[in-house]
């Protein structure tokens, strides 16, 4: 581990706590999950508005 | 010949808010404790990003930005509505739906639980620092603090999420994990933010509880 946060990740070294791990374990678990609809409707919603806009822009 | 493409500041900005998604809905789930509660105001928190677009400074850290429209507006609604944050443990325990799973003996369900019974102050510093990598800059950005502010605060949610995980009686999870090391000069800001995260030792634990 030694130099690892050189680099100013410190990523490794909070992983071996164990509660910082299993903060990133609830962190990754929500992550790794697929978008929910909602989320897409609303980015579709977001491109309508972008069409829009660059119509009206010509 | 190289084409020349003009960027849309749309597209660009929608682009960096799909990116970062994930990981507003992990802030949010954190924060609320409950899964529907939490894309409720991750989806409000986009949508206000999206109308408020022409305020945020190309360059700026857009990360930083979005985690402060949701917090803001975690604290708008948990204002409005206290349910939100006298939410049942056993509640916060089935919605939350983290997979079962051990780190290192400890129970990720364990520290779900425990962490929405922690002030939303200690949380929201140790759900961006320790969950989501951020750095103390950003976290006092975003909270709008000053950095050491930040460090105590994710100093004494630690300590307190340890006691309710193990109570102060056992010592804590991790009696054999080292003290906190003094820090000399040249000391680096990655290893401090380690160090913070560490398992306090026993009587810090049980001062902790007091």
């Amino acid at each position: 581990m030694g130099n690892a946060n050189k680099s100013g990740n410190d990523r490794e070294d909070i992983g071996s706590d164990p509660i910082a791990a299993a903060l990133k374990q609830m962190h990754d678990a929500v992550t790794n999950e697929e978008l929910p609809d909602d989320f897409l409707r609303l980015l579709e919603e977001i491109d309508l508005k972008i069409a829009s806009n660059n119509v009206v822009r010509g | 010949m190289i084409a020349q493409e003009i960027i849309d500041p749309d597209k660009q900005f929608r682009a960096q808010l799909v990116g970062l998604l994930p990981s507003l809905r992990s802030f949010s789930r954190g924060l609320c404790g409950h899964r529907e509660m939490a894309d409720d105001l991750a989806q409000d928190a986009m949508m206000r990003a999206w109308a408020a677009r022409a305020s945020y400074a190309q360059g700026s850290n857009f990360r930083a930005w979005m985690f402060m429209i949701l917090r803001n507006q975690f604290y708008t609604t948990i204002r409005k509505n206290a349910r939100t944050t006298s939410l049942d443990p056993e509640v916060a325990e089935r919605l939350l739906v983290v997979a079962p799973a051990q780190q290192n003996g400890i129970n990720v369900e364990d520290v779900a639980k425990a962490l929405q019974q922690l002030p939303a102050e200690q949380r929201e510093v140790l759900l961006l620092i320790g969950a989501n990598g951020l750095s103390y800059d950003e976290a006092a950005e975003i909270i709008g603090c000053a950095i050491g502010t930040v460090k105590s605060r994710l100093a004494r949610g630690r300590i307190a999420l340890s006691a309710l995980i193990d109570g102060p009686a056992n010592g804590g999870l991790f009696a054999s994990s080292q003290p906190q090391v003094k820090q000399g000069k040249g000391h680096d800001a990655a290893k401090e933010r380690s160090d913070a995260l560490r398992v306090p030792t026993a009587t810090k634990l049980i001062a902790a509880a007091r």
